[in-house]
């Protein structure tokens, strides 16, 4: 993968924003009350919330990854296929004695395009190759295919 | 600074009346209603004459009718000593409201306790003891004399109520009302108490009296909750399921002690810190059989 822009990836220093603010312990505020009596009784009363901790994660992690979405469509990734600088070229021997055929009736020509359909399948995916047939005048029988 | 007995507000107590069920005993005469057969106007049945008993008693139209001399016997009329415990602790003074409005209950008790020939003896419960504030008074100059030195009562520290009633030395019998007045934001063992009061055959009252903060806050955020009476703080993230839960607690809570004093059948009387005293006692005192 590269990126149109890659400078804009510097943008990624902004996802310590939100990691920064959320490990920050936060300040309280100091209340003299007549009896913590009753702040007491509720938190004794008051159900276990397992699911509201993870509502906050969720919430966290969306903040995150819209965050990196941003960084990253500024900077425009390119992605490349395995074989994208792949160009291969079959040549076919399209000659007479290529017609000659062996015991089983197979001719040459015909192994010869079962061995160039093997090689193809050999090829990285995105790889391009090109088929030509030599004889008395050579025939591109295909130009620049994609894998 | 406002006084605790003004005019206007000893006037609009003239009117009402503390509410005696019955006076089990009592030493000195006064308007209370006893058990006991004494020579009120109040009638109360018949018995047979025995040599001994006054002439002036016998009923002569009875004995016209019957042929029988008999003796008409009346109620007698009894003194009630009544007790009021203040709740002495920090709790019971923040805001300053609260503890002048808690002042002011006791003062107004105090007031219809003598206006209707009741003695009034005012404690102040702090820590585990319990502190006289003077003796027994029944007439009005010296309950006055009484209440303006309460106006400078400091509330501060904890209290045990249960621990603190236990200890005074003179609880009182069957010869008058107990009122407690108090928030109940305690983990003491208040019920104890009371029912050690009617042990005691004390008739017992329950004045509350909390703010609206204590019974609905409404500051969300991380909060550091600082204790007035202990030095505890208890740091809370509060938001609004958080003050949701305080309310329902809250109203438990009450509930909880609304039970309790009808299981026991005492009066029970719950008031913030901006009502007026003379009013809650004119309409919720009446309903709940403070007042008459």
């Amino acid at each position: 993968m590269s990126f149109v822009y890659p400078s804009g990836l510097w943008l990624l220093a902004v996802l310590l924003v939100p990691i920064i603010l959320s490990l920050r312990k936060k300040r309280s505020e100091t209340r003299q009350v007549s009896s913590v009596f009753l702040w007491k009784l509720t938190q004794q009363r008051k159900p276990k919330a397992p699911l509201k901790r993870l509502k906050r994660f969720i919430f966290f992690a969306l903040q995150l990854l819209i965050l990196l979405l941003a960084v990253l469509l500024i900077a425009q990734p390119v992605f490349c296929m395995p074989g994208a600088n792949v160009n291969a070229i079959i040549i076919l021997d399209g000659s007479g004695s290529m017609r000659i055929a062996d015991d089983m009736g197979n001719t040459r020509f015909s192994r010869a395009i079962a061995v160039a359909k093997e090689d193809i399948a050999a090829l990285p995916w995105g790889a391009r190759f090109s088929v030509i047939v030599a004889g008395d005048e050579p025939v591109l029988a295909l130009c620049q295919a994609e894998r | 600074m406002q006084k605790l007995l003004d005019d206007a507000f000893l006037e609009s107590l003239d009117t009402m009346d503390l509410n005696v069920v019955h006076l089990q005993s009592g030493i000195l005469n006064g308007a209370r209603l006893s058990r006991s057969y004494g020579s009120s106007l109040e009638f109360a049945d018949y018995r047979e004459y025995i040599p001994g008993d006054d002439l002036r008693r016998i009923d002569w139209n009875a004995a016209g009718r019957l042929d029988k001399f008999l003796i008409k016997r009346y109620i007698d009329e009894k003194q009630g000593k009544n007790c009021i415990y203040l709740d002495g602790s920090a709790s019971m003074s923040h805001p300053d409201s609260k503890r002048f409005t808690a002042l002011r209950m006791a003062a107004a008790l105090g007031y219809l306790s003598v206006a209707n020939l009741d003695s009034v003896s005012y404690r102040l419960l702090c820590g585990n003891a319990c502190k006289r504030l003077g003796d027994f008074v029944a007439s009005k100059g010296a309950l006055l004399r009484t209440v303006e030195q309460m106006e400078d009562l400091l509330f501060q520290g904890e209290t045990d109520l249960y621990a603190a009633i236990l200890h005074d030395p003179s609880p009182g019998s069957d010869d008058g009302i107990t009122y407690i007045i108090s928030d109940l934001l305690t983990e003491s063992n208040w019920r104890s108490a009371v029912d050690l009061l009617l042990t005691r055959k004390r008739e017992v009252v329950l004045i509350q009296i909390l703010t609206e903060e204590e019974l609905r806050p409404n500051q969300v955020g991380r909060m550091t909750f600082k204790d007035a009476e202990q030095s505890t703080q208890l740091t809370l993230e509060v938001d609004r399921d958080m003050l949701d839960a305080y309310e329902e607690t809250a109203k438990s809570f009450l509930l909880d002690i609304q039970q309790f004093c009808a299981s026991r059948g005492i009066a029970y009387l719950r008031l913030k810190d901006d009502e007026a005293v003379e009013k809650v006692l004119r309409t919720r005192g009446c309903i709940g059989g403070v007042v008459q």
